[in-house]
């Protein structure tokens, strides 16, 4: 089973995420970008196959996780999809530009939102 | 200050546009508890509605009190951080006026702004007292599908 990481500060949203995707793919939960960072930059730890990363984060926010994902060379590869609440015009190229691999507006109204990007990101073949 | 005395220039005042608006407020809260319910029905029937929106009705009063707090002890990130939270559920639940207002509060506390964030607090407290006669009884209903 291919693992998931979710980043994601709010209780309800990892409640939701994780009925959607529990059964298919294992997730870990992190509550914070810090959280997240550190687990996923820990050299003893296998890396998930992809993240879900929420955008607005209190504290370090998603863009800037991602940006640390970026520079280390272990996880620079890593799929991340950036989660978004209040989707305004023009998020999508904001987000693929700062270097997400997809992105998907909340509210979440049908499982298919999600599960086609995360799908087609996990059938990616790895970068050599 | 209170809102409730602002007058406009046609005499009303908040108060009374307010009573003017509430039945189709009303209409509005049942319609979005309902809709917000059937969309975490599909992910997750009855049993993802009724956990979540328990938590929802328990975690709601808690924010609230530790955004009071937070404004009490002048700690802007408290406040910050408790409204965060109130503005994702809200969405979530399709408490629309509440995650406006969980905005404002969110916005002023990361400006480190506390001036005006307790009107904005009762002001969640009387729409989360309006919203929840709706969307808790969504927590004990049989799935519509």
């Amino acid at each position: 089973m291919k693992t998931i990481a979710v980043v994601e500060d709010n209780a309800d949203n990892r409640m939701l995420l994780k009925a959607i995707l529990t059964g298919t793919y294992e997730l870990r939960e992190y509550a914070s970008g810090h959280h997240a960072l550190a687990a996923l930059t820990a050299p003893d730890r296998s890396l998930p196959d992809l993240v879900l990363m929420d955008i607005s984060l209190v504290g370090m926010d998603g863009v800037e996780v991602l940006r640390r994902l970026r520079a280390d060379p272990r996880t620079r590869a890593l799929p991340v999809i950036a989660l978004t609440a209040n989707a305004m015009h023009g998020d999508r190229e904001r987000y693929l530009a700062a270097g997400f691999d997809d992105y998907v507006p909340k509210p979440i109204d049908e499982e298919e939102q999600l599960l086609e990007p995360v799908e087609r990101l996990l059938a990616r073949r790895p970068p050599a | 200050m209170s809102g409730d005395r602002e007058v406009t220039a046609g005499g009303e005042t908040r108060y009374d546009r307010e009573v003017a608006a509430a039945p189709a407020r009303e209409l509005d809260r049942e319609a979005q508890a309902r809709a917000a319910a059937e969309r975490l029905r599909r992910f997750g029937g009855q049993a993802l509605a009724h956990d979540m929106i328990e938590m929802f009705v328990e975690d709601t009063p808690l924010r609230i009190a530790t955004a009071r707090e937070g404004v009490v002890q002048g700690d802007a990130g408290a406040v910050e951080h408790a409204a965060h939270s109130m503005k994702g559920s809200c969405a979530q639940f399709g408490a629309t006026t509440m995650q406006r207002l969980a905005l404002e509060v969110e916005m002023l506390a990361k400006r480190r702004d506390l001036a005006d964030v307790a009107p904005l607090l009762e002001e969640l407290v009387r729409e989360f007292a309006a919203y929840r006669p709706f969307i808790e009884p969504e927590a004990r209903r049989p799935s519509q599908s």
